[in-house]
């Protein structure tokens, strides 16, 4: 694989995590969303909701 | 770990977001939600963009390799990835917009149309997370 490939792979998923990680722990705490758990997709969410004003669909591997 | 599994614990987690959102977890009181449905759906659709830009971002970077590994394959996955680029603008565009509508009011009526408009994001994350896991392999397996 060739190493820009797996950045960008790395980088996406690594993207992801933190939204990941907060269900997990989730999990751990017996049920519970905490506040910080709660802040934490709330500002994940409103990232997406910049970057989806930008258009973040434009690169090339969008494209067919 | 060997290079063909390094994702896997990371694509486990995928799965992992993608099976528990939506059980019947509570919320911290006092928190940034007061309603499960709808930090479920922040969580799905915050992680789908992530993940789904991973999946065409690979496929279009290692098309000539997935291609030369196995040409069948390489066209399910290239039919797959381009089935995200066409379509993944307006998912997530139409999960965002009933989510909004769901905080404003938030009906029966319109958890059911979020929860429907969720759910297939989590079928392309799953789809992806799929392919992910499947051809990283034969990805990797150039020298």
């Amino acid at each position: 694989m060739e190493t820009a490939a797996l950045l960008a792979l790395i980088n996406g998923l690594l993207g992801a995590l933190p939204s990941l990680i907060t269900e997990v722990q989730t999990l751990a705490n017996k049920g519970e969303i905490t506040t910080e758990q709660q802040a934490e997709v709330l500002a994940k969410y409103q990232a997406l909701e910049a970057l989806v004003q930008a258009g973040p669909f434009s690169g090339p591997e969008w494209k067919v | 770990m060997t290079k063909t599994n390094r994702y896997v614990p990371v694509l486990l987690l995928v799965a992992c977001a993608l099976t528990f959102a939506g059980c019947a977890t509570a919320l911290a009181p006092s928190g940034a939600y007061t309603d499960k449905t709808l930090y479920d759906a922040d969580l799905v659709i915050s992680t789908s963009y992530s993940v789904l830009h991973s999946f065409v971002t690979f496929e279009y970077t290692n098309r000539a390799t997935l291609q030369a590994a196995n040409p069948t394959t390489a066209v399910a996955i290239k039919a797959a990835a381009d089935n995200v680029r066409l379509n993944s603008r307006a998912w997530i565009a139409s999960a965002m917009a009933l989510r909004d509508a769901y905080k404003t009011n938030p009906t029966t009526d319109g958890a059911s149309k979020l929860t429907a408009a969720i759910a297939i994001l989590q079928t392309a994350l799953s789809q992806a997370t799929q392919y992910l896991v499947q051809t990283e392999p034969a990805a990797t397996a150039t020298p």
